[in-house]
């Protein structure tokens, strides 16, 4: 049985690795040692070296700065993604929790359409319809996400709505979009920042994915996805131009999760 | 309780693992027990990197890929030097605006009908009615003077490419009274007929035997629709194919490492990545200057070996690639910009009335045309032209459609037998396909026209050069790179066009494994 003194701990050792991976996305302009989009004809395609540290690419750039630049790309427009997916879910689920009726049901019965489709088929259709570019990506991403944080708003909504708080306050003459932002939101914030938390590791997969299949980042912006996308050609002869940025996919999603679960450890304990 | 299912969560997961192992052994024997009937038979195995929905020879481009399956073959065949050679047909004499065309002894399709002068006119009709890029062959009259000659007159105008027009494998002839189904199972004359067809997949093919060019060396062939590069490569080492062309840069690498294992062949192909500037966009000044910047020779040394810079939209050794295309000179272009009123800004990139030089570069991810999009921005920005990069995947329909660009990359066969008036008229010509963004010169259209009709290969040259000449200073094109036509074979295996640079051709009766 863990106590609630290591499950504290565990989250701050996550929420510290979280934040040493946000401070190298802040400051990749200035940590990278070279310039990430500077080509060169006679480093074509070469090993670590202490001067490019994780080697080159297919066209001589140096992959550790890419992916530093990458990790500014992925992490930002994931976060990006997350919190406007995380304002109008809450925002719909409240409106549906809360007033319910007519609206509700519309609502709802379009999330349970788009939830009908797999995420990824949806956002690789509705990203090839748009034509590319990180924020085609994104909205493409952002259609189907809203719909796990409208539910979970929804029927926290629901819950809260049946305190007497509330009937005081309606009873006291107060406005729906008074109560619904004054006293539903603060009660039904924390599951739903939790829940948001755990959604950025499974959004940056979906960013990367659709990078990696020519849907997201337009070239020659660094992105995670791409790079490895670009490199897998020559994967045989250059492994380090696809072994470093999908490490950092990796690693990167692994501490956002870990994060997310010791939050919801943590809350959950006794 | 937790510890438990913690432990079984572990062996649960190990089982999975061991299992996906077991599933791996089983799948590399499998994969070694084909390997090695593959090699044992007589059927080469090969990938191909488009597949069609129909094999109608006379169709689209289908034609190209029935070639090079070894079904079809056309009156006459491009040699290494993209000369055209006799092979259903002997020869074509010209004399004025006709046109004497024998057919070879003892040529039969392999259904054993022999092929009659009248055979070889209803085909060429038939191309002409379903393909509009030959459709000037419905102009000309035709007459079969004996089962093995046959008359064509051109009308009023000579038409002196008509021998290595009928080399093209559109021209490929079928048995029109006999195929059943034009799309699925063509009566071909070629050393191997259709065994199996996936429209957009997988062909295999089997010895014709009855093949009118005497004994054909492989029993067969199947051909693996591979788009990419990497399966490719991949196939290539597991040994489940023996030989592919179109190589890629990577790829070659790897080969090239191992040559007791593989052997490669490269011929200067005919292949051009070029791009089109917008001179309804761009001024001349600015045109200038990107063509004073792009470094041909830069780009070449990053695609190493698959590619080698063009001095000319032709092969260089070419007579009617002899033309002068200005060397990269960046101080020129900078200065060119500043006489045209360009300044510098803050951000190094230049700028006229408060808007910046940025241009739109339209691209499609394949060809390598992705590198060069790269490449060339990053040539342009350091001279301080800022440009945006745009991805499509089907350039006909959408930027050579709408002419929505500044610098639009393109890739395209710009030597198809040996003659440079396909080039020039799908590029230059008033009105051609290609000739999208606003090039247009009186003097070069009036010498295109007499490219037309000229029959003196000698002048057909001269003429080819001053009419890209008038390109090249009117800065409507800029010609990047040809691609090389690299081969890769394992040891044993030869005869699968290596040496040739055209893409349409592929087995043939002297193929061997």
């Amino acid at each position: 049985m863990k106590t609630k003194r290591s499950l504290k701990r565990k989250l701050i050792l996550s929420a510290v690795l979280a934040g040493i991976l946000i401070l190298i996305a802040i400051f990749s302009e200035v940590l990278a040692p070279n310039d990430p989009y500077q080509t060169n004809a006679a480093m074509i395609r070469k090993a670590p070296s202490a001067m490019y540290w994780f080697g080159t690419d297919n066209l001589g750039r140096c992959v550790f700065s890419r992916v530093l630049y990458g990790a500014k790309t992925t992490i930002f427009a994931t976060f990006l993604l997350v919190a406007i997916s995380f304002v109008i879910g809450t925002l719909i689920g409240m409106l549906c929790g809360y007033y319910g009726g007519i609206v509700d049901e519309a609502l709802m019965r379009l999330a349970d359409l788009t939830l009908a489709f797999p995420q990824m088929v949806v956002a690789i259709a509705v990203a090839g319809m748009l034509g590319g570019g990180l924020v085609g990506a994104m909205i493409a991403l952002g259609i189907t996400m809203w719909t796990t944080f409208a539910r979970l708003a929804r029927s926290h909504t629901r819950t809260v709505k049946q305190e007497p708080y509330i009937t005081a306050a309606k009873l006291s003459g107060k406005s729906g979009c008074y109560i619904i932002l004054r006293h539903i939101l603060p009660n039904i914030l924390e599951p739903v920042l939790i829940s948001a938390l755990t959604q950025i590791g499974t959004t940056m997969i979906g960013i990367s994915g659709l990078s990696f299949l020519g849907l997201g980042v337009v070239a020659p912006q660094a992105e995670w996805g791409s790079m490895i996308s670009e490199a897998r050609a020559y994967i045989q002869i250059a492994p380090w131009a696809v072994l470093f940025p999908a490490g950092a996919t990796i690693v990167t999603i692994i501490v956002f999760n870990y994060l997310g679960d010791a939050l919801v450890e943590y809350r959950n304990h006794p | 309780m937790k510890k438990g299912q913690k432990i079984l969560a572990m062996l649960l997961a190990g089982v999975m693992a061991l299992s996906m192992f077991g599933c791996g052994t089983t799948e590399q024997v499998a994969s070694e027990v084909t390997t090695e009937t593959g090699s044992e038979d007589n059927i080469l195995r090969t990938a191909a990197s488009f597949a069609y929905p129909s094999l109608d020879v006379h169709k689209e481009y289908y034609g190209w890929y029935t070639s090079v399956y070894g079904l079809s073959e056309a009156l006459f065949k491009l040699d290494e030097n993209s000369t055209a050679v006799p092979c259903l047909a002997k020869d074509a004499v010209a004399d004025g605006t006709t046109w004497t065309i024998t057919l070879n002894d003892g040529v039969a399709f392999s259904n054993g009908e022999p092929l009659t002068a009248d055979m070889v006119i209803r085909n060429i009709q038939r191309v002409a009615e379903v393909n509009g890029r030959f459709d000037i062959f419905g102009t000309f009259t035709y007459e079969a003077v004996d089962d093995k000659t046959i008359v064509v007159n051109t009308g009023d105008e000579v038409y002196p490419t008509l021998k290595s027009d009928l080399a093209s494998p559109e021209f490929g002839m079928m048995d029109l009274d006999n195929t059943t189904d034009f799309d699925n199972d063509p009566i071909c004359t070629g050393p191997f007929v259709i065994t199996e067809f996936v429209p957009e997949g997988d062909v295999t093919v089997a010895r014709n035997e009855k093949y009118w060019g005497g004994d054909v060396k492989l029993d067969g062939a199947v051909f693996y629709y591979m788009q990419e590069d990497d399966p490719k490569l991949l196939a290539m080492q597991s040994g489940e194919i023996d030989c592919y062309n179109s190589v890629s840069s990577a790829a070659l690498e790897v080969y090239q490492a191992e040559p007791e294992k593989y052997q490669v062949e490269s011929v200067p192909g005919t292949r051009l990545q070029f791009y089109i500037l917008n001179e309804n966009r761009l001024d001349d000044a600015v045109r200038e200057a990107i063509n004073l910047t792009v470094d041909k020779d830069a780009i070449a040394a990053y695609l190493k070996g698959t590619v080698s810079a063009a001095s000319a939209p032709f092969p260089s050794t070419a007579p009617y690639a002899q033309v002068n295309i200005p060397a990269v000179d960046t101080a020129k272009a900078v200065e060119l910009l500043e006489a045209d009123g360009y300044t510098k800004n803050a951000d190094g990139i230049y700028e006229k009335d408060g808007k910046p030089l940025k241009i739109n570069i339209c691209y499609y991810a394949a060809r390598s045309l992705d590198t060069l999009a790269i490449l060339i921005q990053e040539q342009l920005r350091a001279v301080g032209i800022d440009s945006e990069l745009t991805v499509e995947e089907d350039p006909d329909a959408t930027y050579i459609a709408t002419a929505d660009f500044d610098l639009a990359l393109y890739c395209m066969i710009s030597d198809k037998c040996g003659d440079p008036l396909y080039f020039i008229d799908s590029t230059l010509a008033d009105g051609s396909y290609y000739n999208v963004a606003g090039f247009e010169d009186a003097d070069c259209q009036a010498m295109i026209e007499q490219l037309r009709v000229e029959v003196d290969p000698a002048k057909r040259a001269e003429l080819a050069n001053k009419i890209i000449q008038i390109a090249i200073d009117d800065n409507a094109f800029g010609y990047v790179g040809l691609f090389n036509h690299t081969t890769v074979m394992k040891p044993g295996v030869s005869g699968f066009a290596e040496k040739v640079p055209f893409d349409f051709y592929g087995i043939d009766a002297n193929t061997t494994k």
